[in-house]
């Protein structure tokens, strides 16, 4: 019948440019926290006034990894919101139950030192794992 | 949910990547779809109601 004639270029180039500047937002984030974090550990900071505009960078990087993410979501097909979000509420329901868990195995004494860094793991391993197995699932 | 997506596709000779372009979606969503693995959002099934100037009924039918 009719062949269809329609300009894709429009919706993959607004697709890869919202993909790119999350991976930018991310990839700030992550520097920025990484630095914040070794130099508070190996004293590179000579004044207080400087681990404060670390953390106020750290914080300000991380609300716009937030920001990118949501309309990152707005801009995603319905498919690929249905997975990210899937793995979102399975990422947070580890993350709760992960952190209950965590918290009560360091009160009984089973963990001695306890890492933050921990539950962020395996929040993202959570995350990852879902948002995989959400693509294979919808292949 | 049951859709005649994928008949309504073949009659007018559209592939996957074609539908999925003018609806603004990935062609992984048109499969999904077509597979009934996955349900389009409202604003998704108007817009291919308006595509194959048909009513969202027509296209996409309830299981119950």
């Amino acid at each position: 019948m009719n062949k269809l004639t329609v300009d894709t270029k429009g919706w993959e180039k607004r697709t890869v440019k919202i993909n790119l500047r999350l991976i930018m937002w991310i990839l700030v984030f992550t520097v920025v926290f990484v630095v914040a974090d070794k130099a508070e550990l190996y004293n590179w900071f000579a004044y207080e006034w400087m681990t404060i505009t670390a953390i106020v960078v750290t914080v300000g990087s991380g609300i716009a990894v937030i920001v990118a993410y949501i309309r990152y979501l707005k801009e995603v097909d319905d498919l690929q919101r249905k997975i990210i979000v899937d793995a979102s509420a399975l990422s947070l329901g580890v993350g709760i139950l992960g952190g209950c868990v965590y918290s009560l195995l360091v009160t009984t004494g089973y963990i001695i030192e306890e890492e933050v860094s921990d539950l962020i793991l395996l929040m993202c391993a959570t995350y990852v794992g879902a948002t995989i197995f959400g693509q294979v699932r919808y292949r | 949910m049951k859709n005649r997506l994928k008949v309504l596709r073949a009659e007018r000779d559209w592939t996957q990547a074609d539908l999925a372009a003018v609806l603004e979606v990935s062609r992984q969503t048109i499969n999904a779809i077509e597979k009934e693995k996955f349900d389009p959002s409202l604003p998704l099934a108007f817009r291919t109601a308006r595509l194959f100037e048909l009513s969202i009924e027509e296209i996409f039918q309830d299981e119950v």
